[in-house]
Formats: C-alpha cells, sequence, structure tokens
C-alpha cells in the first residue's frame, strides 16, 4: 500500500488554498504528496509504466487547471483520484487497451530485454515465490483484463487501502454498488490467475 | 443454506476478509459443512494478498519538475473568483466536466444579451418589432448588430451594413425618413436602428 501523505488534513487544505490564489510552490508540494499514489494507481489501471506516467502527469496538469472549480467538499486525495480514475478509463478505451492474454511460454519483456517465464515449482517458500517479478508481472497482466469499471475498484481498494466511502466518491457510484463490483473483481481474478497459474501455490 | 447464496452473500458484504468464526449465522455453519465453499474463500483471499502484496513503484525522479513545466498560464482574477463562486452549485461533480461551467457563463451572456434588447425595444423603438421583414441596418460590420439579433429573438431580423446602400429600397428609406426621430439605436452602437427587410 502507498504510504499516504506526512502533512495533516488542515496542512493539505491550506496548501491547496494557497495553490488556488495562484500559489505554484504550494501546488508542487502537493504533487510531491501524491504523485506516487497518483503514479501506481494509474500503473496499475493501465498496466504500462510510460503511459502510467503521462496519465499521472496529466492529472496534475487537469488538477492544477481545475483549481478554482475544486471547493474542499470532497477531499482533495478523493478530488485527485477522480481525475486520475476518469483519465485511466479515457485511456484504456481510446487507446482500446485489449485484454492482455498472455501465455505462459511468452517470455516477458523488461527493460533489460526479454526474459523467459519461470514458473517456480513448488518446493520453493511462498514467500520467494511471490515475491518474483514473473509472478508481479502475471498479476499485473490479469489486473488489466478486468473491465475499468471493476479494475478501478479493485486498485483503489487493494492496492491504494482507500475505504468503501471514498472509493463510491471517486467512481459516483452507491455504496453497495462498490462492493459488488469489488466482488466481482476478485471473482474474475481468481478465475483469470487460476487459468494461468494455480493460487493455491501462492498462500 | 446454498453455495451459490453463501458466496453471495461473503462476497457482497466483503465476509471474505471475516475470520470464519466471526461471520454471521448461518454462513459460518455453512462453511464450516461445505469444504467447496472453504477453498473458494481462500481462494478469493489468495488474490487479494497477492494483489496487495504487489510492488508500488515510484515514479521517475523529473516526475515533478515536468509537471509543474507543463502546468498552463492560469490568471487568478477577483472576477474570476465571483463567477467561480456563483456558479460553484451548477458545477457538476466531476472536474472534467468543464462543459456546465462554460454553459452557465452562455446563459448569463445570453440573459444579459436578451435583456439588453428587450429593454432597447421597449424603450428605444415605435417599429412593431413583431412585424416580418424587418432588418437591423448597421452603418458599418459589428459583431453588435449579429448578437443584437440574437438579443430580440428574430430570426427574420437580419444585420445590414449601410455601406451597401443598394440594399436600402424606396420603402425604407420612407419608413427611416417617418420614423427618424421616433427610432433610437436598437443597441449602444448608433449605427444600428430598425428598418424595413427589402427581401435581400
Amino acid at each position: 500500500m502507498t504510504a499516504g501523505p506526512t502533512l495533516s488534513l488542515e496542512q493539505i487544505q491550506g496548501l491547496v488554498r494557497r495553490a488556488q490564489q495562484g500559489d505554484n510552490a504550494a501546488f508542487e508540494q502537493l504533487v510531491e504528496l501524491y504523485k506516487t499514489k497518483i503514479y501506481n494507481y494509474a500503473l496499475r489501471m493501465l498496466g504500462d509504466p510510460d503511459t502510467a506516467e503521462d496519465v499521472a502527469q496529466e492529472t496534475f496538469i487537469k488538477a492544477y487547471s481545475s483549481l478554482s472549480s475544486f471547493r474542499g467538499a470532497a477531499a482533495f486525495q478523493t478530488w485527485l483520484y477522480r481525475i486520475a480514475s476518469n483519465l485511466a478509463i479515457d485511456t484504456v478505451r481510446r487507446r482500446k487497451y485489449r485484454q492482455n492474454t498472455f501465455s505462459l511460454d511468452e517470455p516477458i519483456e523488461t527493460s533489460d530485454g526479454p526474459i523467459e517465464r519461470d514458473i517456480e515449482d513448488d518446493a520453493a517458500g511462498p514467500e520467494r515465490r511471490f515475491e518474483s517479478a514473473q509472478l508481479q508481472q502475471q498479476v499485473s497482466q490479469a489486473i488489466v483484463q478486468l473491465s475499468p469499471k471493476l479494475r478501478t475498484v479493485l486498485v483503489l481498494y487493494e492496492l491504494q487501502g482507500l475505504s468503501y466511502d471514498e472509493i463510491a466518491g471517486i467512481v459516483g457510484a452507491p455504496l453497495g454498488t462498490v462492493k459488488s463490483r469489488l466482488f466481482n473483481a476478485r471473482e474474475q481474478l481468481k478465475k483469470i490467475l487460476v487459468d494461468e497459474v494455480d493460487v493455491e501455490t501462492f498462500r | 443454506m446454498r453455495c451459490r447464496d453463501a458466496r453471495k452473500q461473503l462476497g457482497t458484504h466483503n465476509y471474505v476478509e471475516y475470520n470464519p468464526e466471526d461471520l454471521p449465522e448461518p454462513l459460518r455453519t455453512h462453511l464450516d459443512l461445505c469444504p467447496a465453499c472453504r477453498r473458494w474463500m481462500e481462494r478469493i483471499r489468495a488474490v487479494s494478498d497477492m494483489v496487495r502484496s504487489m510492488a508500488q513503484p515510484k515514479p521517475s525522479d523529473d516526475f515533478t519538475s515536468r509537471v509543474m513545466g507543463s502546468l498552463p498560464k492560469r490568471s487568478v482574477s477577483p472576477v474570476g473568483n465571483w463567477l467561480s463562486g456563483l456558479f460553484g452549485p451548477l458545477r457538476a461533480p466531476s472536474p472534467l466536466l468543464p462543459a456546465t461551467h462554460t454553459i452557465a457563463v452562455a446563459c448569463l451572456v445570453l440573459a444579459l444579451l436578451v435583456g439588453g434588447g428587450l429593454y432597447a425595444a421597449r424603450t428605444g423603438s415605435s417599429v412593431d418589432l413583431d412585424m416580418p421583414g424587418g432588418a437591423i441596418v448597421a452603418d458599418g460590420a459589428t459583431p453588435v448588430t449579429a448578437a443584437a439579433s440574437v438579443a430580440v429573438g428574430m430570426s427574420h431580423f437580419r444585420p445590414v451594413s449601410a455601406s451597401q446602400p443598394d440594399v436600402l429600397g424606396l420603402e425604407d428609406l420612407i419608413l427611416r425618413h417617418e420614423n427618424y426621430e421616433m427610432n433610437k439605436p436598437l443597441s449602444t452602437d448608433p449605427g444600428i436602428r430598425l428598418v424595413r427587410d427589402v427581401g435581400y
């Protein structure tokens, strides 16, 4: 889970007010506070670091342009996530991010070149297996196979650690819908991962 | 209890995060008796754990500087703040929907134009504005003519430039003469007044 801002709510509100009055240094502090959260959210939504960085940057630029319309009724964080969520979903749709189905036989593309998938045997400890880059990649690939709505709720809840209420505010859906989507997301993710990897071996 | 109902309840209420002994009845009893549902729940939990354990990388080192270097110019003026406050309640919840704000401002401009146009029409002209075939004649091409045309709300009034004298017929000149004292400018542009349309 991403570490949250170390400033108090009042301090963050103060930064927002200053930024609204044209203080760019205050806005810069807000970017510093939230950049890792927003970037990770975009990364898990899109599965691609470069696109995630673009979407995260665009989120802050949009937020800056819309600062005057932020009234503080919602937490600044919720507001930022809402912008990021809209941008990420737009990106998914615009670029027609197809479900990234993959085969365990396919090599994984990394910055250091393609590497072969190496599914470790059961003799290895579960912690070690889980920490492997290959598995992280597989989970990441599985997440982007979910529909954008399910993906949004899953990432916000499981990875970003937001509450149901916050997520409901971000996606603009009732609490029950959020819970239902989370359940469906987990269920679908389970199916995807069980098809590709025996999920039980990672417990 | 059927497995299907049990799983639906487990999922809907997020009971998968509960310890089995904390589950309400009859779910607890069902899980005690149903190995398939226990296995199902364990798998769902495993998926959650896998997602939660994913790495949380940081963005590039120059992320903040690139954002700050890409910020658009933003003017913070008292008028802007006042308008923003005025239309605050009308705003859409999403900051990515600036259309509502634009529409609100457009409504204000339209209201001012209509109001101004009606006021000018009531106080400044004896010409029947509803009379078909009317035209707004301007001494020069100006955006005000189009705006006034919209303001009076009649599509059959059209802006005509006086620099094109051939559009004025004899009937128009007579009417203009007769109503010269009574016709007052429709807008602040002294070159705009109403005459009969001659069909051009």
